[in-house]
């Protein structure tokens, strides 16, 4: 299950995205969420979304995780389109999903148990795991007992005891207070070092971006699309006060702003253009 | 400590979360209840102290007097029978109307042409008062005890079903998709997500659902003419109509608090019951 990163050279995508279209509303009126977005997302490696809140990232994630179905275009994992919710694609969701009424114990060995693995070696799994994302003492534990970090690093560890191929973690560490969101970042690097799991983590912070992806993805306001993609080269594993006197990050953050600032622009310019509708349609009706 | 904070977390109530508050409180409540008995003392014999009668409150029975034939009642079987009576009614109703209405819900709550075909009905019928369904009951159901039984069960099952029902529907998505791409079965996802999320519900539509059903079994026996089950059997709505019908007002009170003490005794114990399932709900 781990071996050095060194040892990758597969260039071929563990997940392919290609032209994908999805939009939602009733048939006389679609309002498109994603279009023609394509995406390669390289095994092993972590593929950062960021873009304007609001956007469709999240649609993206159900689409990849296969909670719904796209309108056209495909997803392809290993050369076979993703048809359904799989084991070895994972979703850590925003904020905690974890099963209230489960205790941390019961909700990490959720997966071993429904696929009814119950053997004692996925009971040590699931006891390797607890340690490693320091819930040992919590195990007993109901999720609404646990602190905000406490319940992201149990999500993480639900899903991590499966050993997926991919892991989609949709703003997962959003909600938390700036220095558990410094700690969650730093326990995430270190879960992930050394991991074979490519991961698709959905942001809307650059620093965290930068700090984690090893390719970073700008999308666009909705309709979702590709705006830009930027490969981070930093030597991993990464430390956030590395990373304030880094020149390269530094360049990378402004790149990634400057993107994404005219997506933002872009979105005002939208966002007054049905404001001038509006003031049309109001001064028609008052006429 | 501990114990202190948990009853704390479990919203059972601040009023007993320290021993100087339960205290205090214990001591007004015996106030505030001592003044009300007092003043319904003075009331009710308003006409021989001041010469006028306050209204409304001067026509009470004396609580003295209830007190004393309250005494003399609770050794006497027959009240006890009708303890039974009106429990029995009231608990087979309501195990009925359990047993039968959570797998309803969930049936409407997961199945989309099936909640098509029967939400209608059952809101149709919904809004129509058990105490309407009496005479049909009484029409329908070969034995008078099974026609109250009918209309308790009816006064719980609605509210069973209406809050299962919201419960289930209520689930978080994310649940359901979680447990799904971890390789959950259907049996498993409904076993491990679906049913434990609706307990809370279920536990409070239960709540709900007994109280109605004291509620209806009180007008059920004095409308269907319960004495005609025979014996000692009547039940405690009986006793209270039977009392009215013969003058006896003290009775009546009597009645009207044993009823209102059962009540008690029967959510207190279906909250227990409830919390004892959802546990997990107590450390929020």
């Amino acid at each position: 299950m781990i071996l050095e990163k060194a040892m990758i050279d597969d260039k071929k995508p563990i997940i392919k995205i290609e032209n994908l279209f999805h939009a939602y509303g009733s048939r006389g009126n679609k309002i498109p969420i994603i279009e023609n977005f394509s995406l390669d997302i390289q095994k092993g490696k972590v593929t950062v979304l960021i873009g304007p809140s609001g956007c469709g990232k999240s649609t993206l994630a159900r689409l990849i995780a296969g909670f719904e179905k796209p309108d056209s275009g495909c997803i392809l994992m290993d050369g076979k389109t993703v048809r359904g919710p799989s084991p070895e694609r994972l979703v850590v969701f925003q904020e905690s999903a974890l099963f209230l009424w489960m205790s941390t114990l019961k909700n990490i060995s959720f997966g071993p148990d429904s696929r009814g693995e119950s053997s004692s070696c996925s009971e040590n799994i699931v006891q390797v795991m607890l340690e490693k994302v320091g819930l040992n003492a919590f195990s007993k534990k109901f999720p609404t007992q646990l602190s905000g970090g406490m319940q992201r690093r149990a999500e993480l560890a639900r899903a991590l005891v499966n050993d997926p191929k991919v892991m989609i973690l949709d703003e997962p560490f959003r909600g938390l207070d700036a220095m558990s969101k410094a700690l969650m970042q730093q326990h995430f690097i270190g879960l992930m070092a050394n991991s074979l799991i490519s991961c698709v983590f959905i942001t809307s912070d650059i620093d965290e971006a930068v700090l984690l992806a090893d390719q970073i993805v700008i999308t666009t306001n909705r309709p979702l699309k590709v705006a830009a993609k930027l490969d981070v080269t930093i030597q991993k594993p990464r430390a956030t006060k590395q990373l304030v006197e880094s020149d390269e990050a530094n360049k990378l953050k402004f790149q990634a702003l400057e993107i994404l600032h005219k997506e933002a622009m872009k979105s005002f310019a939208s966002g007054s253009k049905a404001a001038e509708d509006f003031l049309r349609a109001y001064a028609i009706r008052n006429n | 400590m501990l114990a202190r904070k948990r009853v704390n977390m479990a919203g059972n109530v601040i009023f007993f979360s320290s021993n100087a508050w339960r205290k205090n409180n214990i001591i007004r409540a015996a106030i505030s209840i001592s003044f009300f008995i007092l003043f319904i003392e003075i009331s009710a014999r308003s006409l021989l102290l001041f010469g006028f009668k306050i209204p409304f409150f001067g026509d009470l029975p004396k609580p003295s007097d209830v007190v004393k034939v309250f005494t003399q009642v609770i050794f006497e079987p027959g009240y006890w029978y009708s303890w039974i009576a009106s429990t029995w009614r009231v608990l087979g109703g309501f195990l009925i109307a359990l047993l039968l209405g959570v797998p309803l819900a969930l049936c409407l709550a997961l199945n989309k042409v099936f909640r098509g075909i029967f939400f209608p009905v059952f809101e149709f019928i919904r809004p129509i008062p058990p105490l309407a369904w009496v005479p049909a009951a009484i029409i329908f159901w070969p034995t008078q005890e099974l026609a109250i039984m009918f209309i308790t069960f009816l006064g719980a099952f609605f509210t069973i079903v209406i809050n299962t029902f919201g419960g289930a529907l209520s689930i978080d998505l994310r649940f359901l998709q979680a447990a799904r791409s971890l390789g959950a079965t259907k049996l498993d996802i409904f076993r491990r997500i679906v049913l434990p999320a609706c307990i809370p519900s279920i536990v409070v539509g239960a709540t709900i659902g007994i109280g109605i059903t004291w509620e209806v079994v009180v007008a059920a026996e004095m409308i269907s003419g319960a004495s005609k089950v025979g014996g000692n059997g009547a039940g405690l709505g009986h006793l209270i109509w039977s009392n009215y019908l013969g003058g006896n007002y003290e009775m009546i009170v009597v009645g009207m608090v044993s009823i209102g003490v059962a009540g008690y005794i029967c959510s207190t114990a279906i909250r227990y019951t409830g919390s004892r399932f959802t546990s997990w709900e107590a450390s929020k």
